[in-house]
């Protein structure tokens, strides 16, 4: 996910609505982005990115004409600006007419990396998982999460969000290391 | 598959399934909005009801009429065909990785004395042939009075160390030219072309080969002189009308001294 392009308000400034610690702010920020564009994706919308940079872009205009952040959580207000953006019909979604190629595409687009890349990283981070994770993730890859669960006295709602902040947490994890390689090269 | 007993879905889950699929109404799309933007661990719910759908799609296991919506509207983005994409390469890179711990936990394994080795090892042959010769799932074709064949059935296994053992085992006598291994599988679909992946986690692609379906199972043979004494993975693809290729199970088994 790519940061949006501001003029007027510098990149530090940004992160500060997000955390005081910029570690922190970037996570959050790289996270927001996330859910807003997975958020335009599951409207239809044309090209997510785009409308992400815009929700960001508005935002931070508003901030800098004197607008408050009153929501504790500063994503909150950015999703009003991006359920606006979706209800103006800003670009709706055009059904296109693929190609059969089109249906199954060859790269994989999983973090802007190449396939033998994304293996690497991923394995990487899949290996420094405790067995019990792993044995999770096995499991629901396998589509028996939900018996792992009842072996553990957990719910299906219960095990299945767990497996989504484990993957969550897996992406963190190869995002920070792509960071890592593209400092030491 | 998404079935409201075994998985636990609730009308809930269905209203965001709708939503994912574009077919919600206007007043439920209005409200999903609206709690959306409300409530942030419904956002998480979404989508890992969202994660879990296309995974599901993934393993090749989504009931027909849902595989159809799903189609309709995952296909049609170039973003969700990624997010189809990356599950997919989550999955196998998943399953490269569980072989390589079963790998690993076998090699940490208790030694004992030479003496209490060979004793051990000899009663495990003699087991091994026993049951070779006379039971299943490991059964031998003779030709002209040699055995040129043996039939091994595998089960679906989560992984050796979850397991405490190391999925089927047997033994190959010198004789033997070919393996037939008999692949037990859930839902084995007879106009579905299918194909394996045999190797170990050091070389992961030793055979491939196209599978048969006999009987309900999936039938794959393989030349007996590939297999030495060791741990192996077997793992079973979907060959899509396209030839792409989906996995869809991994069988784990050893081959004795």
């Amino acid at each position: 996910m790519s940061r949006a392009n501001f003029n007027a308000l510098s990149e530090t400034d940004l992160l500060k609505i997000f955390d005081s610690d910029p570690g922190i702010a970037e996570a959050k920020y790289l996270e927001l982005c996330e859910k807003l564009h997975r958020f335009f994706e599951w409207r239809h919308i044309a090209d997510p990115s785009d409308l992400v940079q815009e929700a960001i872009a508005r935002g931070l205009s508003n901030l800098q004409a004197g607008k408050q952040i009153t929501s504790a959580d500063p994503a909150h207000y950015f999703f009003g600006i991006a359920h606006n953006l979706v209800k103006e019909k800003w670009k709706s979604r055009k059904q296109e007419q693929l190609k059969e190629q089109d249906l199954h595409p060859k790269k994989s687009a999983f973090m802007g990396l190449e396939g033998v890349e994304q293996g690497i990283y991923l394995q990487q981070c899949l290996k420094e998982l405790t067995q019990e994770d792993f044995d999770l993730l096995l499991a629901y890859t396998e589509g028996s999460a939900a018996e792992w669960g009842l072996a553990r006295g957990l719910q299906p709602g219960a095990v299945r969000l767990r497996v989504f902040r484990l993957r969550k947490r897996i992406e963190e994890r190869v995002r920070s290391r792509i960071a890592m390689a593209a400092r030491k090269s | 598959m998404y079935r409201e007993k075994e998985d636990g879905l609730t009308g809930n889950d269905q209203q965001i399934i709708r939503y994912l699929l574009h077919e919600a109404g206007e007043e439920e799309l209005s409200m999903m909005e609206e709690r959306l933007l409300s409530d942030v661990s419904f956002f998480d719910l979404v989508a890992s009801i969202e994660d879990e759908m296309i995974m599901q799609y993934v393993r090749g296991e989504m009931e027909p009429d849902l595989k159809q919506r799903f189609e309709k509207s995952y296909l049609a983005s170039p973003e969700r065909r990624a997010r189809i994409e990356s599950a997919r390469q989550l999955r196998t890179a998943v399953h490269t990785v569980a072989a390589t711990r079963a790998l690993e936990r076998s090699k940490k394994r208790i030694f004992f004395p030479l003496p209490v080795r060979i004793a051990f090892t000899a009663a495990a042959l003699a087991v091994v042939v026993w049951w070779v010769w006379w039971k299943t799932p490991a059964t031998q074709i003779k030709t002209g009075g040699t055995e040129v064949a043996m039939s091994v059935t595998l089960q679906p296994t989560r992984n050796r160390s979850a397991e405490g053992n190391a999925g089927a085992q047997f033994g190959i006598a010198a004789d033997i030219q070919e393996i037939h291994f008999f692949l037990a599988r859930k839902q084995v679909q007879a106009d579905q072309r299918y194909q394996v992946i045999l190797g170990t986690p050091e070389r992961p692609g030793i055979f491939s080969g196209t599978a048969r379906v006999e009987n309900g199972t999936v039938a794959v043979t393989v030349p007996a002189k590939l297999l030495a004494p060791g741990d192996y993975t077997l793992e079973l693809q979907s060959i899509a009308a396209d030839g792409s290729r989906q996995p869809l199970t991994t069988y784990y088994f050893r081959v004795s001294n």
